[in-house]
This record gives C-alpha cells, structure tokens and sequence, in this order.
C-alpha cells in the first residue's frame, strides 16, 4: 500500500499545480497584468516542492521557492492495481496561495495516476478560480507528466473580470516547465469588455 | 483623397468586442494570440470577417490594443459593405484601417482605393490611393 500511496503523493504535488498552470494560463490571453503572471507557480518549483512537503492523511502541503504554500487534499485516494501503480482519487481540493496573496482552487470531482505511463486525468469537472476573479472550468483533462501536455476532455470555459472565454477543447503544450503554447479549437468564443466598460 | 461618411457606422467603440472562430493559438514566448478559420469580430452592428486575426496587446496596461485581421477581409455594417485584404482595428483609438484592394459598396455606388481609415465613433472615412468610383451596370 505504502507504494500506491507514495505515488498518490506524488501525482498530488506534481499533476495538479500542473492542471491548475496549463488551465489559468489560458487566461493569458485575456491581458498580460501582472496579476497572472505572479500567480503562476512555474513546474520547475514543483520539483523543489517534492523535496520540501510534509505529508499527512490524504494531503499534503509544501512551500515552493518563491514562497507560495501548495495545498492538496482529497477524500480518498487508493491504488486501483495491485502493484499500486495506478491510483484514483476522489473529491481533490487544491489551493496555491502565492506570497502576493493571489489564491488559485483547484477542485475536481476525480483523478487518476498511471505512474507507468505518466499520465494523470482529471475528470467530473475540473475547476480553477482565482482570488482576483478569475474561473476556468472544463470537463476534465489529461496531462502528461513527461511531456508536460495538458489536453482538456470536452469544452472549456474561463471567465475573467474582462471577458468570458469558450472553447470546444484546449491543449496546452509546455516546453522547460512553463505553459508555452496554448490552442483552442473545436470552435472558439471570446467576449472581451473593453476597459472602460467593466465594472470593477 | 477622398472622404466618405459612412452613415452605417455606429459601432460603439465601448460595446463588448465578440472574436469567434474555428480555432485560436496562444504562444507564451512571443506573446502572440491568433484566431484563425472563420474569424467573426462583432461589435455593435459592426461585423469583420477575415481568415485570420491576431491579438495585439497594450505594453502598459496589456490589454487588447488591437486587432489584426488579415487573408481577404469583409467589413459589414449596417448600411456599407467593404472588402480588402486587410484591416487594423485599433481598439483604443477605435480607428479600423482597411488596405489592399479596398472596395466600399454603398447602395448602388461603389468605391475603390488601396486604403480607407475609418473612424469608429464618428462613421467619417477617408479613401486613398488610387480612389475611383466603380459604376455598376443596372440590372447586376
């Protein structure tokens, strides 16, 4: 057992502040203020956090280089193989609280770690928002830890203080670590608010 | 140079600005943003259709400054049409540059010319290069 939950562990603090950057980076495309960029918490900081947490229960939380505190919790996670290399996790609550005080949430109703193939998915509804009004929801996804490629598993949908994005499916693509690349297809929708419009 | 007032045009420049298309790509490094296939900007009454349009940012404030539509364009209004290669919608000046192969159909006359600047708030635009007007035959 006590292989399937270290690899719980490990899925926890690796996919999902991964989940949570490949999904709010779509949000880059609404501005570039400052305020997103500060809450990205860059992969590379993820590996120092493997280092650092402290593990209890079904959570775990660790403090990255740059100071933002990782939280992960869940109501159950258990290895579905014998060799407790796969494992499934239900009800994950995540937050990232980053040193400027922006906060990210990352819910999700499941998941599900191959450490054989490294492949994570999160599924019955993925869900982002941030302190500064920010939401981005999808259906699920799958990401994978080798090559950092994070597709979502039907429509996405991100809702931002100046406008309101949908999409019929995204994949995120990193390169060193960080959301490079980021395409929406099967259809797109953005509404954007002029500045002067919103009312903030 | 020639002024034309595009009575049609009433888009208000602080309406919602509505982008639809098949498909968009957002590339970090570069900081480029590009609908392409199908792409559908409306605001207002004011519709641009193009092949592609790319998202320009303001460096200052980083939001969307402009909008830049390229591969064969179709502004629509509520009484003009127009059609050229290009257009610049500036979203902070709300200016729409039009160039390459300009042609404004405005009920039964038509003008063309390389570029035509219209200025959003006012519907008053200005044609040149070349700037003729384009008879069309009764009956067509």
């Amino acid at each position: 057992m006590a292989d399937g939950y270290s690899t719980y562990v490990n899925w926890a603090k690796t996919i999902l502040p991964l989940a949570a950057l490949g999904l709010l980076s779509t949000l880059f495309l609404f501005a570039r203020a400052p305020s997103i960029d500060e809450a990205q918490l860059p992969y590379r900081d993820i590996e120092e956090l493997a280092r650092e947490q402290q593990i209890n229960a079904p959570a775990f939380s660790g403090v990255t280089d740059d100071g933002a505190i990782v939280s992960v919790a869940a109501d159950r996670a258990r290895p579905v193989d014998d060799a407790g290399q796969v494992i499934e996790i239900t009800v994950i609550r995540g937050t990232i609280r980053n040193p400027g005080g922006a906060q990210i949430e990352i819910r999700a109703g499941s998941g599900r770690l191959d450490s054989g193939t490294n492949i994570a998915e999160l599924s019955d509804l993925a869900r982002i928002d941030t302190s500064d009004g920010y939401q981005v929801e999808t259906t699920g996804l799958t990401a994978s830890l080798d090559t950092g490629r994070l597709e979502t598993t039907g429509p996405l949908e991100a809702h931002a203080p100046f406008g309101e994005l949908t999409a019929g499916r995204l994949v995120v693509e990193s390169t060193d670590g960080t959301a490079s690349r980021m395409i929406f297809n099967e259809g797109v929708r953005l509404v954007y608010r002029p500045q002067s419009t919103r009312e903030d | 140079q020639t002024n034309v007032d595009l009575g049609g045009v009433s888009a208000d420049p602080d309406a919602p600005v509505e982008v639809t298309a098949d498909s968009l790509t957002v590339d970090r490094e570069s900081g480029s943003a590009i609908f392409s296939g199908n792409v559908m900007i409306g605001q207002g009454d004011l519709r641009i259709a193009a092949a592609e349009v790319q998202v320009s940012y303001d460096e200052t404030t980083g939001d969307v400054a402009r909008l830049i539509a390229s591969g064969g364009v179709t502004l629509v209004t509520a009484e003009e049409q127009a059609e050229a290669q290009n257009a610049d919608y500036d979203l902070t000046s709300s200016e729409l540059t039009l160039t390459g192969e300009v042609l404004l159909t405005q009920g039964q006359s038509a003008l063309s010319a390389e570029r035509m600047v219209v200025n959003l708030d006012t519907g008053a635009a200005q044609m040149d290069g070349r700037v003729r007007t384009v008879f069309r035959q009764d009956g067509q």
